[in-house]
């Protein structure tokens, strides 16, 4: 039932994964699949299980339940998975005295596919110093670096955890800018998380989104965002609407309701006014509904 | 792995060799003058014999050393401070561990390199050092017979290695179950001095069953001169019986105490280890060290492949 339902052929396959610190499960019954060659946007507020997903996938934490695969074998400790991932931790840890030189010859010696010339190429095109200390350099610099670093190790899969978060805008967009080249080279697949899609859609063409521990979320941003309608429609007719489609989201002024639904085929009634949903509508209206019943629920307890 | 441990503790190391070296020119310069002066004191007192306590004409003035010598008693905590509470806890304070384990190395694989490095520079240093140090208490040990004495035992011979093992492996491991450089400091500190002092004060003179000899009071042991640790010497006894208040002979009252007490057949137990032993205590105290250490490291693999990062 666990391996045989998850595709190899998939970058990433989980089936209910689930992680509990004590009493709380930062991550249930996460079963989401990334086919290979995606960029996927791993999307939801602070504290959704972000990085309790992608450290899962990195064999950085163990599941409580539940099952996760990358291609076709579960993350641990043993070298061929290793060899097959980079990742890049929210903290964008570097040692803070070694220059990028060490970094580089640090890569060699504990990675068997190390590309140091494809390193030292990316960080000589953004004009940092080789031999200059990590810790002296700036934040964008830094989160440059690190993904030179997590590229020159040749990984099939690519996890990125909130590696924009704490860049300025201008650093943002030269970072996401390279990672857009690196997947462009081809033969690679990257899950990069994000509290904000706004930064993700340029480069992203896959989607999931967590909110409150569950994938609520998950499928080619194409498809999802042919799959969604913003309806407007008098309230009388709303429960019309979700007899056939899902309502994700109400908004209603004095005369109509505003609906984003999941449509599950065509919309018939010509008197609703139709228009195609953007990603961040739809993101955004879904993470409101994983959150309402939880904050009603955390108000009576 | 080896070039990455090397790379990172490069500067820990220089510290730790330049302490070496400072320790060394000074043990090395008081030793040798101290050494000079004891062969001419012994030289002077041999015609006449009178060798007996030539410690305050040797040792004049060196008081400084000899601090500094007793001082190295520290010597192992702070490698336990500072290069075991660190090795495993300050990766993870800078979050570098999920940048090393996620390359192509197991966390397995990066233990053993990091504890491989670290316990060989504790037991190298510690080995130089007390090296150093038991050279040094030479003429101290021909003068005084003292080392076997605590304070003493603990700096000279085999203990201070295995006490470097001990404290870098306790470092190591608190390090790794805590997993913040300050929390493992405290920790390393307080079980390291806390298993030291119940060692040395409760065990120890236990490792092998003492000997007793009853010696007339306010006499010698004939093994006086050999090294011996004397545990205890207070214990009356008269006529095959302990007494506290023993019944003297009339006339007894302030005058030559010890002889008196003598005639009045009352003898003194004097327990202790005799001198013979002190390799075998040396050899003893240091295997609880090594298998505590083993023990320490164990667990800081256990911990390391179970937790998550």
């Amino acid at each position: 039932m666990t391996t045989t339902s998850l595709a190899a052929a998939d970058a990433v396959a989980t089936w209910k994964l689930s992680k509990r610190f004590r009493s709380f499960w930062a991550l249930r019954d996460c079963s989401v699949t990334v086919p290979a060659g995606r960029v996927s946007a791993l999307v939801g507020p602070n504290g959704a299980g972000k990085t309790t997903l992608l450290h899962l996938l990195a064999g950085l934490s163990s599941a409580t339940s539940g099952q996760g695969l990358v291609f076709g074998r579960a993350p641990g400790a043993d070298s061929g998975f290793l060899s097959d991932i980079g990742f890049l931790a929210q903290e964008i840890p570097l040692y803070r005295r070694f220059s990028c030189a060490d970094h580089i010859t640090m890569g060699r010696r504990l990675n068997p596919r190390w590309d140091g010339d494809l390193a030292r190429a990316r960080i000589r095109s953004l004009g940092i110093p080789l031999d200059k200390q990590v810790g002296r350099l700036s934040g964008g610099q830094r989160a440059q670096v690190a993904l030179a670093l997590a590229l020159a190790k040749r990984p099939r899969l690519l996890l990125l955890d909130e590696p924009v978060a704490a860049l300025d805008p201008l650093a943002r967009r030269d970072f996401l800018t390279a990672l857009a080249e690196a997947v462009a080279d081809g033969g690679l697949t990257v899950m990069l998380s994000s509290h904000l899609v706004s930064d993700l859609d340029r480069v992203c063409d896959h989607l999931i989104l967590l909110a409150a521990s569950e994938v609520q979320l998950c499928g080619g941003i194409a498809e999802i965002l042919g799959s969604h309608k913003v309806l407007t429609v008098p309230h009388e007719d709303t429960s019309a609407v979700g007899r056939r489609h899902e309502i994700i989201r109400t908004a209603r002024d004095a005369r109509l309701a505003t609906l984003l639904v999941r449509t599950s085929g065509p919309i018939r009634d010509p008197a609703w006014e139709i228009r195609d949903a953007g990603l961040e509508e739809v993101v955004l209206a879904y993470m409101g509904r994983a959150a309402a019943p939880l904050s009603v629920a955390e108000v009576a307890r | 792995m080896s070039w990455l441990a090397w790379r990172q503790h490069r500067g820990q190391l220089t510290v730790a060799a330049l302490a070496l070296a400072a320790l060394s020119i000074l043990l090395l310069v008081s030793g040798i003058h101290i050494a000079a002066v004891y062969r001419a004191a012994l030289a002077t007192c041999r015609p006449s014999n009178s060798c007996d306590n030539l410690g305050p004409q040797v040792f004049a003035g060196d008081g400084f050393f000899f601090d500094a010598v007793n001082l190295t008693l520290a010597a192992p905590l702070l490698i336990g401070m500072f290069w075991g509470a660190p090795l495993v806890a300050g990766e993870i304070d800078q979050s570098t561990h999920k940048l090393i384990w996620t390359q192509t190395v197991t966390r397995r694989q990066w233990l053993t390199a990091k504890v491989t490095w670290a316990v060989m520079v504790a037991v190298l240093w510690g080995a130089a050092l007390a090296a150093l140090v038991t050279w040094w208490s030479g003429p101290e040990n021909a003068i005084d017979y003292t080392r076997f004495y605590p304070g003493q035992f603990d700096l000279q011979g085999l203990v201070p290695v295995a006490y470097c093992l001990f404290a870098v492996a306790l470092g190591i491991t608190a390090g790794t179950v805590l997993r913040r450089t300050i929390p493992a400091l405290a920790a390393t500190v307080a079980a390291f001095v806390g298993v030291r002092l119940l060692l040395t004060e409760f065990v120890r003179k236990h490792l092998i069953p003492p000997v007793s000899e009853a010696v007339p009071v306010g006499g010698h042991l004939s093994q006086l001169r050999q090294n011996v640790w004397t545990l205890s010497a207070h214990t009356l006894v008269q006529a095959g019986h302990v007494v506290s208040h023993p019944a003297l002979p009339r006339g007894c009252r302030g005058r030559a105490h010890y002889s008196c007490l003598s005639s009045a057949g009352l003898r003194q137990i004097i327990t202790y280890q005799p001198g013979s032993r002190y390799w075998a205590f040396q050899g003893i105290e240091s295997g609880i060290y090594a298998l505590l250490s083993i023990g320490l490291i164990g667990l800081s693999f256990f911990w390391i492949s179970r937790r998550d990062a």
